[in-house]
């Protein structure tokens, strides 16, 4: 059987080079040129194979014709490892390992005088800062964040101030707006002063009140400083005279302005006005006012799991989270999803976490007699995180009310 | 002669007179991690949960967490007997169907009917028939 097989293979093989044609590419040649992976290997693994890698390697660049660093090409990868098997003796070698030396761009290292660092220095952290690691950051995050909804007012009427052009009589305001800000050395009264809008609605300039000094209310003044740090001066304004200048003006997002006043904003709150929130005032051509309302609804902190969204919305059903009056009466027109959720009835409970074997036990009155055994045996008593279930609380609540 | 009726006191049987619905308790469990819960999750937090809940204030509702384990509903009903259903990976939708279908079940075993004569526990109220009695007729 094998006899045939190796017949027939012979017959194909004459076969074959009978019907193959004369003529042979380049590409082909250097093909048939190019010695078989076996062959390199064995011409590399045979005897003194450590010189002959030495000798390979050093070939390898100057088949390049000496110049270190250039691409090889195929034709001369080809030619290289023919080479490269022409001369496999050891004598060759050492002949090309002493060429390799004696080239004039190659200065051999016997110290490591020179080099920036020896090894890993470390983490960036470890590492003393360089003068170019320092800078100012613009905006500084405060520890604790904003979420008053007067205090972004505050903030937003502060930003206006000091970014909108003046047109009037007061010299102190007269500079241009990049320098103004409203600290001490500025004898700026806020109160005189009006924000004007354009026909479009769009925030336009400052202007003296006609009748300086009306503007100061009585009643309780929110506090606006200019700064965080307290190096500036506080003026007070009444939140309901900042809605009345800011109602109905809107951001024009075609003008630089409006990034300056966003960004003073947000250097002034420590709160970065997320996408999301400008993207709902640019596509929904939202007024000021409804600005700080998102605001005001974004800086709160999510909730992370389902429970804490469940308590919370039925707190706000009930009216326990609610905010204060003047909150939904800034919004012009009330939208469906500010309109407090559908309560959960008494028949809900809301648990925070997994109830357990030992909370089915306390909730039928087992647990104190389970209890009292285990201490007779001396035995330890696990399971003392109460389950509190939150509808208790709500429960509470509305009994409350009721009465 | 005069035909007198079946003398008996009513048994009392759900649905007549009166229907109390079998299941007192339904878990709601779900895990804040898992992918699975996704529609759970939302079912509890849409206002479809303050609705079902309304519409069945005789049912105590519990919802809380099961941490890494697949969201499920679990029915407790009065014959002392537990169905648990399996939502992974419902819509809010599809849970509400499942709530609905906890809540109206008997708590029963499941039986299989085919090839089962219906029984009826009800007697008759026109009494048994009888030849010498009623709608004679004189040929």
């Amino acid at each position: 059987m094998a006899t045939s097989q190796r017949a027939s293979r012979s017959l194909c093989d004459t076969f074959s080079r009978a019907v193959a044609p004369r003529y042979v590419c380049r590409t082909c040649r250097s093909h048939i040129v190019q010695p078989n992976v076996k062959q390199i290997r064995q011409a590399t693994y045979s005897t003194g194979a450590r010189e002959n890698r030495t000798s390979l390697r050093p070939k390898a660049w100057i088949q390049r014709g000496g110049q270190p660093g250039t691409a090889a090409t195929y034709a001369t990868t080809a030619s290289r490892s023919q080479k490269s098997l022409a001369e496999s003796e050891p004598s060759a070698a050492t002949d090309g390992y002493e060429e390799a030396h004696t080239w004039d761009g190659y200065e051999e290292a016997h110290t490591w005088d020179g080099l920036e660092h020896v090894g890993h220095q470390g983490h960036w952290r470890d590492l003393p800062p360089r003068p170019q690691d320092d800078y100012e950051p613009w905006l500084v995050a405060p520890a604790a964040p904003v979420v008053d909804r007067n205090e972004f007012l505050g903030y937003l009427y502060v930003a206006l101030v000091e970014k909108l052009p003046y047109k009037g009589q007061n010299p102190a305001l007269q500079q241009t707006t990049t320098d103004r800000t409203l600290d001490e050395s500025l004898p700026i009264d806020v109160s005189s002063l009006q924000i004007k809008l354009s026909d479009s609605g769009t925030f336009s300039h400052l202007e003296d009140k006609t009748g300086a000094g009306q503007g100061k209310s009585d009643t309780t003044a929110a506090e606006a400083s200019t700064s965080s740090e307290g190096s500036s001066r506080p003026f007070e304004i009444s939140v309901a005279a900042m809605e009345e200048q800011l109602s109905g003006a809107r951001f024009d997002f075609s003008s630089p302005l409006s990034f300056q006043i966003l960004k003073r904003f947000s250097q002034l709150s420590g709160f970065r006005v997320p996408d999301p929130v400008l993207n709902a005032v640019l596509r929904g051509n939202k007024t000021a006012l409804e600005f700080v309302e998102l605001l005001t609804q974004s800086s709160k902190p999510k909730p992370k799991s389902v429970a804490e969204a469940l308590i919370m919305k039925q707190k706000q059903a009930f009216g326990v989270d609610a905010q204060p009056s003047s909150t939904s009466a800034a919004v012009e027109a009330p939208n469906k999803k500010n309109t407090p959720p559908k309560p959960l009835g008494p028949n809900v409970m809301v648990l925070s976490r997994r109830e357990t074997p030992v909370d089915k036990e306390k909730e039928v009155g087992r647990w104190k007699v389970i209890e009292r055994e285990l201490k007779a045996r001396g035995l330890p008593v696990l399971g003392h995180k109460v389950l509190a279930p939150q509808g208790e609380a709500w429960n509470e609540t509305l009994k409350e009310r009721r009465l | 002669m005069v035909v007198q009726g079946v003398k008996t006191v009513s048994t009392a049987r759900n649905g007549i007179g009166a229907f109390i619905l079998q299941c007192k308790r339904l878990d709601f469990h779900y895990c804040d991690w898992a992918g699975s819960s996704r529609g759970l999750k939302s079912f509890l937090t849409s206002p479809l949960l303050a609705e079902f809940t309304a519409k069945y204030p005789g049912i105590e509702f519990r919802v809380s967490p099961r941490p890494n384990r697949h969201p499920i509903l679990k029915a407790y009903f009065i014959n002392g007997r537990e169905k648990a259903v399996c939502v992974r990976n419902l819509e809010k939708e599809q849970i509400v169907k499942k709530a609905e279908f906890l809540v109206a079940n008997s708590g029963k075993k499941n039986e299989l009917i085919r090839g089962k004569n219906v029984v009826s526990v009800n007697e008759n109220v026109r009494g048994i028939w009888s030849p010498m009695h009623g709608g004679i007729k004189n040929v």
